[in-house]
């Protein structure tokens, strides 16, 4: 598989930061290590 | 999931602060009930206060993930009264005929009757919504006793 070129951030409050800085929304991949 | 794909990859980019949260990531685990995910993958979509706006279940390819993230998109900026920008993805998902179609010009009456409070403008929605869709579930959550809305 191509590797996402995405930069996925981990930290909740970091990503609320951001998106309060932005004005952007956030979207949320809720996922699960195989 | 479908990220790789470089249309998907572009749209998050442009419009969001994108989050992975690993239901084996022990940090992440009491979001998953936050937010009453129970099952993954699921996409989500959020305001900055972290409250959740749109949940999508499941794999989708990707032009149904991206007609998702415009829906999950629309319904955030709609909770956060930015109804023009919420109406134009309602619309663009809508322009697609795809299968969220129809959800998608249902909540495009909705922003733009949010907009005008008034419903001529709504109707110009739903009434695209009835006559296109008509076997849909989002045309039957218009009121069955409204008649096709002459414009004024």
């Amino acid at each position: 598989m191509t590797q996402p070129l995405i930069l996925w951030r981990t930290d909740m409050a970091v990503a609320q930061a951001e998106a309060q800085a932005t004005r952007r929304m956030l979207l949320i991949d809720f996922s699960k290590q195989h | 999931m479908t990220y790789p794909d470089s249309q998907v990859q572009t749209f998050v980019e442009q419009h969001f602060v994108p989050v992975r949260l690993v239901l084996n990531d022990d940090a992440a685990k009491p979001l998953f009930r936050q937010y009453g995910v129970l099952w993954t993958p699921t996409v989500g979509v959020a305001d900055r206060r972290g409250k959740l706006q749109y949940q999508s279940p499941g794999f989708l390819p990707p032009t149904a993930l991206l007609d998702a993230m415009r829906l999950g998109l629309g319904r955030a900026l709609l909770a956060w009264a930015r109804y023009d920008e919420a109406a134009e993805h309602f619309g663009s998902v809508a322009d697609t005929r795809s299968a969220q179609a129809p959800e998608a010009l249902y909540w495009q009456g909705v922003a733009w009757y949010l907009k005008a409070r008034r419903r001529a403008p709504m109707m110009v929605a739903w009434n695209r919504l009835r006559a296109e869709y008509p076997d849909s579930v989002w045309a039957l959550r218009v009121p069955p006793n409204q008649e096709t809305f002459e414009e004024q």
